[in-house]
């Protein structure tokens, strides 16, 4: 560097006012925090501060005069760099100066780090320098990163926490709907009420089970208490009273009448708790519909009470029969004996009598077993229809006169017809089977003097016909038991019976698809009304 | 010697008259009634030397009419057997407890009613100065149960097992037991000697 004398002093002051500034800025750049370099327009550098030297882990000594890129920008970003560097110095168009950006630095070994970078440009002694002010900042990018990394793991965990819960609630929505419908098809509804404040609970299912139209809070009390049947509401009152001060587990079956006025039976069973982290106790109580069950159960009662009906019957039968029986097998037994031991001592007239006895027990025998038979046919439906043409005048006589030999005494039956035809079609065999009984029960329960009547009439399609008698009749307690196999009016007396022939009548007619009708006053006589539908008579014939 | 007098009560027409018929051929005096009411009010105003009477009856059954008679000590011990079905069970032991001298089962044979008659006015005839109310309790001197007392009363009048089954309404396992006792305790082996030690009981009694 060359200067003149007069140059010298003020040159000298300047050097050393300029050395004075340069001390000066020597200390600012040694005292800096931030890294400072200063380069020229080629790139090398002039300045490298101590807190350069200390990031990048170079001597200033070293650095000075060398091209700052390769020592400080990372090889990547070189290109970069000079590219940017050339624009700048050709076109003087800046994108960085006086901006604070954030490049990657590396260090002298090899390193990168995040960089803070303010770049200033200067003319220094005509000459462009560039001082760049640089700030590791790898810790606050980290805190940053950190900040980031937390942020991102708290949305995350919050988002995390937001599906849980909104799974959950799909979850609790979806079993409370999955228990509601459970509750419906098995119709059972559930009750919580708080035994302090009276409070109730109720699930949907217990509105329908006391239908109730389904809504946020359950009916009064009492309104539900006016669902249940008359007399089960006692019970019902008593049953919820008796947990105001037990903890026992109860059942109570009671029934509930529906606005539709139809009723089901429902289990109500309770139990109170103490309620969960609260003082005070809580009745949870389950509903469930029964009736099903208890249908059933009546069922299976009823059946029980048949079959021992049944049991009751086939003994009432077996004794019955047996003593039907024995009456003519005595009288068979003994007046065979009586002819047997004392034959030789009777008149004829005597041995004629027991002979006939014999032969009317016998007679008697037989048609208690024809009876028992044939009801034991129409038991399980062996009997076919077998319609065929009655001269029915005829007919009815003819039986009449067999009726009345078969009982042994002179009696009398008249026989009257208002028949549009003299023919009708019926099954022969079920008709003699009802007035071969009819007749003979006129004629049995009333005495000789008192006439008998048989009246045929026709109606339409229909066939009427009434046997009538002035006899000791039926009480009419009774009547309405005389279709049952054994039950005879309690006025009978000594007169003998079976207990079937009415039932025989009854079946016959039934089979013939008719309706039997009686009339009875006791000690006046008694009138039975057969009507039976008839068989085309166009299609009669004498089969 | 006078006929002996026999009451038959008996519903059953022909079944009273085939009765009657019998006891007449063999040699008694018959007199019927249609039912219990009849039977009673025939049995006090004829005083028959015996009776038989049908179980089942209207108005008055067989019970009745022997209830009615025990009551009344002008005819209280005449001898009166029922007629009765083997079906009838309850019946019988009934109408047993209630005093009847012995039961038939229908049909009757001619010689049960014959001979029916003739052991029971035999030992009517052997009984009637005692004047004593016969009774199983009778028989507890001799160191029996009430029960076997009742078994070995029936015994001595004749009964068969089968009869005894009936009487006490007992199985048949359980009378063969009771008898085994009655045996070992009077210190006998059958059912002759037990009932020769119980009749001589109950004639000293």
């Amino acid at each position: 560097m060359t200067s003149s004398p007069g140059e010298t002093d003020r040159a000298s002051s300047d050097r050393l006012a300029l050395s004075e500034s340069h001390a000066r800025l020597n200390g600012m750049l040694r005292a800096a925090l931030d890294c400072i370099v200063t380069v020229d327009a080629e790139g090398r550098v002039i300045e490298f501060n101590p807190a350069a030297e200390k990031t990048f882990g170079y001597v200033e000594r070293e650095v000075v005069g060398r091209d700052m890129a390769e020592l400080v920008i990372p090889p990547a970003f070189r290109a970069m760099h000079h590219a940017g560097m050339q624009r700048y110095l050709a076109s003087g168009e800046a994108r960085i100066l006086g901006r604070r950006i954030e490049i990657t630095a590396m260090r002298s070994d090899g390193s990168e780090f995040p960089c803070e970078l303010t770049l200033t440009h200067l003319q220094i002694a005509g000459r462009p320098v560039f001082t760049a002010f640089l700030r590791d900042i790898t810790d606050r990018k980290q805190a940053e990163e950190a900040v980031l990394r937390s942020n991102e793991r708290l949305e995350q965990q919050v988002a995390a926490r937001t599906e849980e819960l909104r799974s959950s609630m799909a979850a609790l929505e979806q079993t409370r709907a999955r228990l509601e419908e459970a509750q419906a098809i098995a119709r059972i509804g559930d009750i919580e009420i708080d035994l302090a404040t009276n409070r109730r609970t109720w699930s949907d299912q217990v509105f329908r089970l006391y239908s109730f139209p389904v809504a946020p809070e359950p009916p009064p009390l009492e309104e539900v208490i006016a669902r249940v049947h008359p007399s089960d509401q006692p019970a019902f009152r008593q049953f919820l009273e008796s947990f105001q001060h037990s903890d026992a587990e109860s059942l109570l079956e009671f029934r509930v009448i529906h606005t539709d006025g139809s009723s089901c039976w429902l289990l109500m069973t309770a139990r109170a708790r103490l309620k969960v982290g609260e003082s005070g106790r809580v009745l949870r109580v389950t509903l469930q519909d029964i009736t099903k069950r208890k249908t059933l159960e009546r069922e299976l009662l009823v059946t029980i009470d048949k079959e021992q009906e049944l049991g009751r019957l086939k003994t009432n039968f077996l004794q019955m029969i047996t003593h039907e029986y024995r009456t003519p097998l005595g009288i068979i037994t003994s007046s065979a004996q009586i002819l047997e031991r004392y034959f030789e001592r009777l008149d004829p007239a005597q041995r004629l009598d027991h002979l006939q006895g014999i032969r009317t027990s016998a007679h008697q025998l037989a048609n208690l077993l024809e009876e028992v038979l044939f009801l034991g046919k129409t038991d399980s439906g062996q009997v076919v229809l077998h319609p065929v043409a009655i001269e029915l005048e005829p007919w009815l006589k003819t039986l009449s006169a067999e009726v009345i030999g078969s009982l042994g005494a002179e009696r009398v039956v008249a026989v009257t017809l208002a028949t549009s035809s003299p023919r009708v079609l019926l099954d022969e065999r079920l008709l003699r089977h009802v007035m071969n009984n009819l007749i003979s029960n006129a004629l049995k329960y009333s005495t000789l003097d008192q006439p008998v009547s048989v009246e045929a009439r026709s109606e339409g399609n229909w066939i009427e016909l009434s046997v009538r008698d002035q006899g000791i009749g039926i009480p009419a307690v009774d009547i309405k038991q005389l279709f049952q196999m054994f039950q005879r009016a309690s006025n009978v007396g000594t007169i003998s019976g079976s207990g079937l022939g009415l039932v025989i009548v009854k079946r016959c007619v039934d089979l013939q698809g008719g309706t039997i009708e009686i009339k009875s006053a006791p000690g006046k006589g008694t009138e039975v009304s057969v009507r039976l539908p008839l068989g085309s008579s166009a299609t009669a014939t004498n089969s | 010697m006078k006929k002996l007098r026999v009451l038959i009560i008996e519903d059953e027409p022909r079944m009273r008259t085939n009765l009657a018929t019998i006891l007449s051929m063999e040699g008694y005096d018959v007199i019927t009634a249609r039912d219990g009411r009849e039977g009673v009010t025939f049995a006090q105003q004829q005083r028959p030397d015996f009776i038989f009477c049908d179980m089942a009856m209207p108005k008055l059954d067989g019970h009745g009419v022997l209830m009615e008679l025990r009551a009344d000590p002008s005819i209280a011990r005449t001898p009166f057997v029922f007629l009765t079905a083997r079906g009838d069970r309850p019946d019988i032991r009934t109408g047993m407890n209630l005093g009847a001298d012995d039961y038939l089962v229908k049909p009757v044979d001619v010689s049960e009613l014959v001979g029916a008659i003739q052991s029971r006015l035999q030992r009517h005839e052997e009984l009637t100065p005692k004047a004593k109310e016969l009774t199983p309790e009778l028989l507890l001197p001799l160191g029996l149960t009430d029960r076997e007392a009742e078994v070995l009363f029936w015994l001595a009048q004749g009964k068969a097992n089968s009869d005894l089954c009936i009487l006490l309404n007992v199985q048949l396992t359980t009378v063969k037991k009771h008898l085994e006792k009655i045996f070992q305790k009077l210190g006998v082996e059958n059912r002759t000697a037990a009932a020769a030690i119980a009749l001589e009981r109950i004639n000293s009694a």
